[in-house]
């Protein structure tokens, strides 16, 4: 039982009234959903240590470049293409690399020009 | 034993000398930092109700109210390792509730419709408030007590948020007006001129339950 505060003398009725408010119970597995968020967020920052670790393992170009080259090769097995080509070119080694880096594009995975640049030498 | 030095400015009327004071919970989070998991389970096990309780007073959906419960406790869980009693450990706690309940407050401004939609969610049958006093009762008294209840929690929620959380904290958890302050970032005086002005509306909006008493 809480005590009524000196101040709130004039207002016993509303301190009275509040006081009927029931309160609500938590549900019966509160403490096993918090050990659950928990485990859920040591894991997701396990794995956001691993792709640090691997991308600031070499300042170069040359990771990042092998995780680009890698995360587009994956979109374009396992993702249809959409058409967002803006140019076509006779060359189909050329034509690849246009979709490549369209697609690349899309997804926001290349930032610098340069490394658009350098695709050809893979 | 962990003592808390509390002290009382002297403007308030009091000298200033400093009482200890002995928290149990603040010793509790203590052995939970230093390894005993049990620690962490029991301090749960004692304040999820109160958590929970002034969270859904604040914000007033039930479903939103033990996400953020729960993530209060999570802080909780992630500071340990930083933890020193300066202050009770229930001001601490009901300070990292407070801000997760103005985050979500900030969540609500920037998505108004996906609020909307949420309160609307809370309002079907689907998932019904459970009360903690399952005695049966008569319809007519259901209906009353049903209304009492809404009206209660409606007149809160019309409050100012610092006005809210002074009167959640002070009528349904026991701070002490020392401790309310330190929750709102406040002094002890400013702490009791929110409370006169909340208890003003407070009787304003349920002025009709306060003439049938």
């Amino acid at each position: 039982m809480i005590q009524t505060p000196p101040d709130w003398d004039q207002d016993k009725k509303l301190w009275e009234l509040l006081g009927k408010s029931r309160p609500i119970s938590p549900a019966s597995n509160f403490l096993y959903e918090i050990r659950q968020k928990l485990v859920s967020k040591k894991s997701t920052i396990r794995s956001s240590s691993l792709l640090l670790s691997f991308l600031s393992w070499s300042r170069g170009w040359s990771a990042k470049l092998v995780l680009v080259a890698a995360c587009a090769t994956i979109l374009l097995v396992f993702i249809p293409r959409k058409t967002v080509l803006q140019e076509t070119s006779n060359s189909s080694s050329t034509k690849e690399t246009v979709q490549l880096v369209q697609l690349a594009q899309n997804y926001e995975l290349i930032q610098d020009f340069e490394v658009i640049e350098n695709l050809d030498k893979l | 034993m962990v003592l808390l030095k509390e002290s009382k400015p002297p403007s308030e009327g009091s000298s200033s000398c400093s009482s200890l004071v002995h928290d149990p919970d603040a010793e509790r989070m203590i052995r939970f930092r230093d390894g005993n998991e049990s620690a962490f389970d029991g301090l749960v096990e004692k304040f999820k109700s109160p958590v929970l309780n002034y969270i859904y007073r604040q914000i007033g959906n039930l479903d939103e109210a033990e996400d953020i419960a729960q993530n209060v406790f999570i802080q909780v869980y992630k500071s340990a390792e930083r933890y020193e009693p300066s202050a009770k450990f229930s001001t601490w706690l009901f300070t990292i509730a407070r801000n997760l309940c103005l985050n979500e407050f900030r969540r609500r401004q920037r998505h108004p419709l996906q609020s909307l939609q949420q309160t609307m969610s809370d309002d079907s049958e689907a998932s019904p408030i459970q009360y903690a006093d399952p005695k049966a009762r008569s319809p007519s008294a259901e209906t009353l007590e049903k209304e009492l209840q809404e009206h209660i929690l409606a007149a809160i929620q019309k409050l100012p948020e610092n006005q809210r959380t002074a009167v959640l904290l002070c009528r349904y958890e026991g701070l002490s007006y020392e401790e309310i302050a330190k929750v709102l970032g406040t002094t002890v005086s400013a702490t009791k001129s929110l409370l006169h002005r909340a208890r003003e509306i407070l009787k304003g909006e349920l002025s009709k339950f306060l003439r049938e008493t």
